[in-house]
């Protein structure tokens, strides 16, 4: 995956994805929480490429510096979501800010890191992001987040 | 030993996750008349041996062990130890039933 990363050899990496789900790395999937977390990466960059968006993983050229940015993102969300002070808020926007990422990674991590978001945090997330998310993401963006 | 104080105990190997930990730590609501000391401990042999040095080395009446990957969400949640401890009776049956209900 350094490597991968390293080269931006998209090929490579979305190799990865049946390596987890069926191949070798499927022990790993069943036992060590941060392969779920890499292969919920790995399905954003995959959606992300396809729809020609700037990947999740750009300007991350191995997996720590892939990983810290998941996670500070991660940490950003749960603290719009708890609201701990409006200073832990105010990081959380700044971080998110300087960090964009795309819609489906908000809905995929908000999803699968079960941060249980009501349609407040999906609304302030479409507000941080208005310079970054078009007309057409935040309309997908919402879709996908609509209660079933 | 310090019957006002409580000693929060972490176990840590990433920087990254007991940053987090800390900041959530770091709100919360501290009783009136009590105060905190925070005790990180790293490069342990065990995480067992590593709470068990961090609490020989604290005089707190109440020592709280967490990992770097558990973030206190409730604010108040020291209040709320103090509540459980004084409303239950000083055994551990009471204290769980406490708990859990």
């Amino acid at each position: 995956m350094d490597n991968a990363l390293k080269d931006q050899d998209y090929a490579s990496l979305f190799q990865l994805i049946p390596y987890i789900e069926e191949g070798n790395g499927h022990l790993a999937f069943q036992y060590v929480g941060k392969t779920h977390r890499f292969l919920r990466i790995l399905y954003i960059i995959e959606l992300e490429k396809k729809y020609a968006l700037i990947p999740f993983c750009d300007n991350c050229s191995s997996v720590h510096t892939l990983w810290e940015k998941y996670m500070l993102t991660l940490f950003a969300f749960r603290r719009l979501c708890f609201q701990l002070s409006g200073q832990s808020v105010e990081e959380a926007v700044s971080y998110l800010q300087s960090h964009p990422v795309s819609h489906f990674a908000a809905h995929i991590m908000a999803q699968g890191d079960l941060i249980i978001p009501d349609r407040d945090f999906y609304e302030t997330l479409a507000l941080i992001y208005t310079q970054t998310w078009g007309v057409a993401d935040r309309e997908q963006f919402f879709a996908m987040t609509k209660p079933a | 030993m310090d019957n006002h104080k409580f000693a929060i105990i972490i176990c840590a190997n990433d920087d990254l996750l007991l940053k987090e930990c800390r900041h959530y730590i770091d709100h919360l609501v501290i009783p009136e008349g009590y105060n905190t000391e925070l005790f990180t401990v790293r490069e342990a042999a065990s995480m067992t041996r590593g709470y068990n040095e961090a609490m020989l080395a604290s005089d707190a009446k109440y020592k709280i062990y967490i990992h770097q990957d558990v973030f206190i969400l409730n604010r108040y949640i020291l209040e709320d130890l103090l509540s459980v401890f004084a409303a239950s009776p000083p055994n551990r049956n009471g204290w769980l039933r406490k708990c859990f209900s």
